[in-house]
């Protein structure tokens, strides 16, 4: 499944200064969530202080996540179903990012 | 008076069971358009409602006190972060002709650069100039984080090497930066100084301000107008604005900040007391999304100290006696005056407020002899 990642308010600074990626993730049997992008992200993409991003399953607090531009509040949070080609921004809004 | 009976009433039991369970409603709560954000507590609004929202919150936070005069001098202060990147944005289109009720101020721009303070950041100053001298073409001005210090009291050597802790460091950059600008403010003949400070950023400053023994300043700190300065008021006019808010208003209107870097950046959450703080304001506001303005609304309920005598390292009022604020140690008096005082040479004496007092405990005051 094909994605944008977008990183910003500091969180970029977690991937390598990178703000844009685009992602392809392997198809298997059961579909994405922002729960198990989150797994693959920390096994992926988070090379180092993965508790600077990622607390228990979810983001740390303080990071705000977006799909599509809409608040993941909207979207039932981590249990939303990712579609093809979906844009998802983290944004840090902690202080120093 | 005011109490209610929880377990009786029906509309409470409704409103109970509505946040506790069930996905929040996808429409906007003021006009029925498929919503984006969530603000307050659970309130979905669509993309035109919220910017509404958001910006009514700002206007009228500043017209509400009727803070600026006619034709005033007022200095911006822009960090390059997003807060203030916002501020300046919404201040752009309130001074423009095309504005509805247009701000009746004179705007300057000053920015720190403190890329001089970490080595791997590389200064925005020309981005900065670009976007303010060419774009929004205000007056700009730009001063160094040590600026007016000698070769040999280097500020990154000073904080990296004598100081014991990040909660020091921070702090005194902190005390440093903003003696800067209203030094620039002075300068320009600017009697306000406007702060992106939102009240995400300030419930956890409060939090942390009172656990290093700062509580006497807490009700100057987040109040709207912060008159420890005679000369410069500070006004805050994003004191209402959530730091998520600011995030959304900033995507919404594709605006960029320059800087998300200080001298904290990637020190993890038990780094400093503010680093730890934050991450407690945070972590419970995912939880209840009302602790925010509880922490907000109770410390704005306080009362402010308007004694005379100010500290000489944060301007606030001081809140210990006259004789218990004198810095008596020679080498820690002339760091203060290094730092923070105008003339450099002076041997005026130095008085400094209970946590001032105890921030200087843990900074060295002199290089140790080799």
């Amino acid at each position: 499944m094909h994605l944008t990642l977008e990183f910003a308010g500091g969180a970029e600074l977690l991937f390598g200064k990178q703000k844009l990626q685009t992602i392809d993730l392997p198809d298997n049997n059961t579909s994405w969530t922002i729960r198990t992008l989150l797994i693959w992200i920390r096994e992926n993409l988070l090379r180092e202080r993965p508790e600077l991003f990622i607390q228990g399953d979810s983001v740390r607090p303080g990071i705000l996540v977006l799909v599509n531009d809409t608040d993941w509040e909207l979207l039932d949070g981590l249990n939303y179903q990712l579609k093809e080609n979906d844009n998802i921004l983290f944004v840090s809004t902690l202080h120093g990012g | 008076m005011c109490q209610i009976n929880e377990e009786d009433d029906e509309a409470f039991q409704a409103l109970k069971s509505g946040t506790n369970k069930g996905p929040i409603s996808r429409k906007c709560v003021s006009c029925d358009q498929d919503a984006c954000v969530v603000v307050r507590t659970a309130d979905p609004m669509c993309r035109k409602c919220f910017e509404e929202f958001f910006i009514h919150k700002f206007r009228s936070t500043l017209s509400k006190s009727n803070v600026f005069g006619r034709g005033e001098n007022v200095l911006l202060a822009y960090s390059g972060g997003s807060s203030s990147s916002a501020l300046l944005h919404l201040i752009a289109e309130g001074l423009s002709v095309q504005a509805r009720r247009r701000l009746q101020f004179q705007a300057q721009v000053a920015f720190i650069d403190e890329s001089s303070l970490y080595s791997d950041v590389v200064s925005v100053r020309e981005k900065v100039t670009d976007l303010i001298t060419n774009r929004l073409q205000y007056p700009l001005h730009i001063v160094s984080i040590d600026d007016n210090l000698d070769k040999d009291d280097d500020f990154q050597q000073l904080l990296l090497e004598r100081t014991k802790t990040l909660t020091a460091r921070e702090e005194l950059v902190r005390r440093r930066r903003l003696k800067l600008l209203f030094d620039i403010a002075i300068r320009e003949k600017c009697t306000k100084l406007i702060t992106g400070d939102n009240c995400t950023k300030l419930a956890a400053q409060i939090l942390s301000d009172m656990a290093q023994g700062k509580g006497a300043h807490v009700a100057l700190e987040c109040n709207l107008t912060d008159s420890r300065n005679d000369l410069v008021t500070i006004v805050r006019p994003f004191r209402e604005i959530t730091s998520k808010e600011i995030a959304m208003y900033n995507r919404l209107n594709s605006i960029e900040s320059l800087q998300n870097a200080d001298i904290s950046t990637m020190s993890g959450p038990q780094s400093s007391i503010f680093q730890l703080t934050e991450t407690l304001v945070n972590d419970l506001q995912r939880q209840f999304p009302s602790t925010v303005s509880t922490i907000f609304r109770t410390s704005d309920k306080l009362e402010k100290n308007i004694r005379p005598e100010r500290c000489d390292l944060c301007c606030c009022p001081l809140d210990i006696n006259v004789d218990e604020s004198l810095i008596s140690d020679q080498n820690r008096q002339k760091l203060v005056h290094q730092l923070f005082t105008t003339s450099p040479n002076s041997n005026e004496p130095v008085h400094v407020c209970y946590a001032c007092r105890r921030l200087l405990r843990d900074v060295q005051p002199n290089v140790q002899s080799h």
